[in-house]
């Protein structure tokens, strides 16, 4: 046994990724044309797997304000809020977050898989028992493993399933914590919220939802799905990103419980990590502003979403979810996938290429997410070149 | 409430665990989960599951890090029947 053996396991990932003609590593934005199309391959791409939802990445103003603050406040930060002190505009972010969700509490992370490893190893101890949804994202998985808390999966989207794992815990269901995602990045279905936190508040549970994905693109003024099926007044943690809909790098929780502000003290991944650079504060808190104040970002995106979905489905192609910003093509196999994944690329088309274990329930999908900045135009090259890709092919799935 | 004996749940784990591929042939108590039957992430999952429901016992995914035979694996199920009870 040798720290080397783990080299010989990622070798065989790297090599069957590339067996498959696969390797993400191949996918490198050469140069960028507008926020939904880049050079790759010395060829023209539409980016619809960048999960750029409201496509704001180009916008004037926030790339303003980036330069603004960089101009005025440096670089870098250079340390962690905690060593090395806050800049004023962490604060005011942070500020403006807790107004916007009308709650005492919120805490900036440096990136959105921080913001999650970082609540989830404050808050709980060995011993502590949770109850997740079994797609949650990676970072939810390591943050309950880090914090030597006793977790378990409950049947995805599966409210009486949840029901059934928290009487199984007797009497430690009380107290203990819940964790469910509003969009789930891979298949694009929603969670049954206001299901899934009624039961847990119905054994004194406390309720976590991560709105990364959701976060801009459900509820009346972007504040994900809690808000668009009316719980915000229950759930205890709502965690997102920066690196979505506020086309930046970072993360944030706010919490209806001011305790949350003594999480500071006890979070590892805050304490012990440089904070985000003035730049990626900026830029999100211009860019919640554009959340806020140009609804028809929302619009346009979902215009879009329903767009691809339409087509995709007139084209006789398996979706895993109904309309939302990620839709995700099934594919019967992984070489299939694959195949098709390099052939829409040779179209000039970039989605994600999703095979298991990244993918759930052993499925390969081509995931697409889209974004307010694409255009019909583009949604209608998209559709023209899954329709070419397929027809190379005999086994695209029709319904 | 279940009231088998540790071998008896190791037969029935060898129920749960013969559709796969590399089981046939190669089930015996020191079996080694991952290494012998090359169960990967999502196979340990719907196993746990399955588990779960039949014993009807919360199988903490943190405690599969110490699991590596079928035999550990059928005396943490004892354990948590016994602790239930």
């Amino acid at each position: 046994m040798s720290i080397t053996t783990r080299f010989n396991e990622m070798a065989q990932v790297r090599d069957g990724l590339r067996g498959l003609k696969a390797d993400p590593s191949r996918i490198v934005m050469e140069r960028f044309l507008s926020s939904t199309e880049a050079v790759i391959a010395g060829r023209p791409t539409i980016l619809a797997g960048t999960n750029n939802y409201m496509g704001l990445t180009f916008d004037p103003e926030i790339i303003e304000a980036a330069c603004k603050a960089m101009h005025e406040e440096g670089s870098g930060t250079t340390g962690s809020r905690m060593a090395n002190g806050s800049f004023s505009s962490h604060a005011a972010l942070e500020e403006e977050f807790a107004r916007f969700y009308g709650v005492p509490s919120a805490m900036l992370f440096s990136t959105g898989y921080q913001t999650n490893l970082g609540l989830l190893m404050a808050l709980l101890q060995p011993g502590d028992k949770v109850v997740l949804d079994s797609h949650s994202h990676a970072c939810i998985y390591d943050g309950c493993r880090i914090s030597g808390a006793d977790f378990f999966a409950f049947k995805h989207n599966d409210a009486e399933d949840l029901r059934k794992r928290l009487r199984r815990l007797g009497g430690a269901a009380e107290g203990s914590l819940v964790i469910a995602e509003g969009l789930y990045s891979m298949w694009g279905d929603t969670a049954p919220l206001s299901d899934l936190c009624a039961v847990a508040k119905e054994f004194g549970a406390w309720f976590m939802v991560d709105e990364a994905h959701s976060f801009g693109v459900y509820g009346e003024t972007g504040r994900g799905l809690c808000e668009e099926e009316g719980i915000l007044d229950q759930v205890d943690f709502i965690t997102g990103t920066f690196s979505k809909s506020l086309a930046s790098l970072g993360g944030f929780c706010v919490s209806r419980h001011p305790e949350l502000q003594l999480l500071r003290y006890g979070s590892r991944p805050y304490i012990f990590t440089a904070s985000s650079s003035p730049a990626s504060i900026a830029a999100a808190h211009t860019a919640l502003k554009a959340v806020r104040g140009r609804p028809e970002l929302k619009q346009s995106l979902w215009a879009n979403a329903r767009r691809l979905h339409e087509g995709l489905t007139a084209l006789g192609f398996r979706l895993a979810s109904g309309p939302s910003p990620v839709i995700a093509v099934q594919v019967p196999s992984h070489d299939e996938a694959a195949r098709m994944w390099n052939a829409l690329l040779d179209q000039g088309v970039y989605v994600n290429l999703v095979v298991p274990p990244a993918a759930p329930e052993g499925a390969s999908l081509l995931r697409c997410s889209l974004s307010a900045g694409h255009s019909f135009d583009q949604i209608d090259r998209i559709l023209a070149a899954f329709e070419t890709v397929r027809a190379g092919a005999a086994t695209a799935v029709a319904e | 409430m279940s009231t088998e004996t540790q071998d008896e749940i190791i037969e029935t784990l060898y129920g749960f665990l013969e559709r796969f591929p590399k089981a046939a042939g190669n089930l015996g108590p020191d079996t080694k989960l991952a290494d012998d039957l090359s169960l990967d992430s999502v196979n340990l999952m719907e196993l746990l599951v399955e588990i779960e429901d039949h014993y009807d016992i919360g199988l903490p995914l943190n405690m599969m890090a110490d699991i590596t035979t079928i035999r550990e694996l059928a005396a943490k199920i004892t354990q948590l029947i016994e602790d239930r009870a």
